[in-house]
């Protein structure tokens, strides 16, 4: 059997939320601001919230999103402020590739939900990144 | 005067070129099935109370009003040939891509455009919108346009993202066609301030941003494929704009 294009795109967006709940976990703690670690505390609840939002979209198309690894790869090691600033700024990117799928794929609300959450995604990959991306969510996706 | 001092602005500037880091190879999901590390650092959650971006409403100013409606006035929102309304027109999966290069090529004959086209084309006038903007900004204060290029180059990335072919009506370089002269700008706004401070200039292009994320959200329903991801995109980096502008002093 297999799912339908929305069923795909949303189970992959949760376990990039997954991803991203640990990502946060790993990182949080290396930022070197107060402020930066209150975003990253906010950020981390806002990816958690979404794995149960997304869950319950799940639940209503008869899915069920795998559950968290207990351990991810990360692709650099996260030692100190900038690196964890990089890692989570690739989190957010991966985040708004995944709600950029959804969007593509879903219509209604979902699809206006996704996109919303695309936005809050580019907000916080700016603020981790402190530049610009003209395409969140599409970076390295786009030709040209 | 001040209005360098911001490290995060020259960073902006500094690092468009190479800030494009190829994230879809490294996002840690793709992992999730290899476990390399030892058991979870979740133990310690960052979990703790909100504390998000706050996106102020701040009256817009006279002079950004005035470039909107510049903008407005000269991007076409509705071609004339839009014999269908977006949404009504059945759209077959193999058209909801991106704008069709076949309808641009400068044929004389009239066709009418896809349902995407005119969405595409309707996101496109609201980017040349914002382009206008962003020049009667630097027009009227030049001593912002250097902090402000890179956010307008994100605009003409998005208009020729949807419009391959499309040229901006104006160039930074050049004297705004469509944006008002500067001294209407500058005398149009409110009169208990001669001259807008830099974050209230800053505060009222957050706000068109914020609009023109909001309006991508409505632009995204009537789309499909790949041209709703591009719009949805388009509007997450319209709110990352809205989300630094806000806070830029």
């Amino acid at each position: 059997m297999s799912d339908s294009p929305v069923v795909t795109a949303l189970l992959a967006a949760a376990a990039a939320e997954n991803a991203a709940v640990y990502g946060y976990s790993v990182a949080g703690a290396k930022l070197a601001t107060g402020q930066a670690k209150n975003a990253a505390r906010t950020a981390y609840d806002a990816h958690r919230a979404q794995v149960q939002t997304l869950t319950q979209w799940l639940a209503g198309l008869g899915a069920t999103p795998a559950p968290a690894a207990p351990v991810y790869r990360l692709p650099n090691p996260v030692v100190d402020n900038p690196t964890a600033r990089s890692l989570l700024a690739a989190i957010e990117e991966s985040i708004a590739a995944a709600y950029a799928d959804v969007v593509g794929v879903a219509s209604g609300q979902l699809q206006h939900d996704a996109a919303l959450e695309l936005q809050a995604a580019a907000i916080r990959e700016a603020q981790w990144r402190t530049t610009l991306v003209p395409f969140p969510g599409l970076v390295g996706r786009l030709p040209g | 005067m001040a209005t360098r001092h911001s490290k995060l602005w020259r960073s902006v500037q500094r690092s468009r070129n190479g800030s494009s880091v190829s994230c879809r190879s490294v996002p840690i999901c793709a992992a999730r099935s290899k476990q390399v590390l030892e058991p979870p650092v979740r133990s310690r959650p960052l979990v703790g109370r909100r504390s998000m971006l706050r996106l102020m409403g701040v009256a817009a100013l006279g002079l950004v009003a005035s470039c909107r409606s510049g903008g407005q006035a000269t991007a076409p929102a509705t071609p004339a040939a839009s014999t269908t309304p977006p949404s009504r027109t059945p759209r077959p999966a193999a058209t909801s891509t991106l704008p069709s290069t076949t309808s641009v090529s400068p044929t004389p004959t009239v066709s009418a455009l896809s349902a995407d086209e005119l969405v595409a084309q309707r996101v496109a006038a609201a980017e040349q919108a914002m382009l206008a903007a962003y020049d009667a900004v630097a027009l009227a204060h030049p001593e912002l346009a250097g902090r402000l290029a890179a956010f307008r180059a994100d605009h003409l990335a998005h208009l020729q993202g949807l419009v391959p072919a499309a040229t901006p009506s104006t160039t930074p370089s050049t004297t705004p066609a469509v944006s008002p002269p500067a001294s209407s700008a500058a005398s149009a706004g409110p009169p208990l301030s001669s001259a807008p401070t830099s974050a209230e200039i800053f505060q009222s292009l957050a706000n068109l941003e914020r609009t023109a994320a909001a309006a991508r959200l409505g632009d995204v329903a009537t789309t499909t494929g790949s041209l709703a991801r591009l719009i949805a995109s388009i509007g997450g980096c319209e709110a990352a704009h809205a989300a630094l502008l806000s806070v830029a002093t």
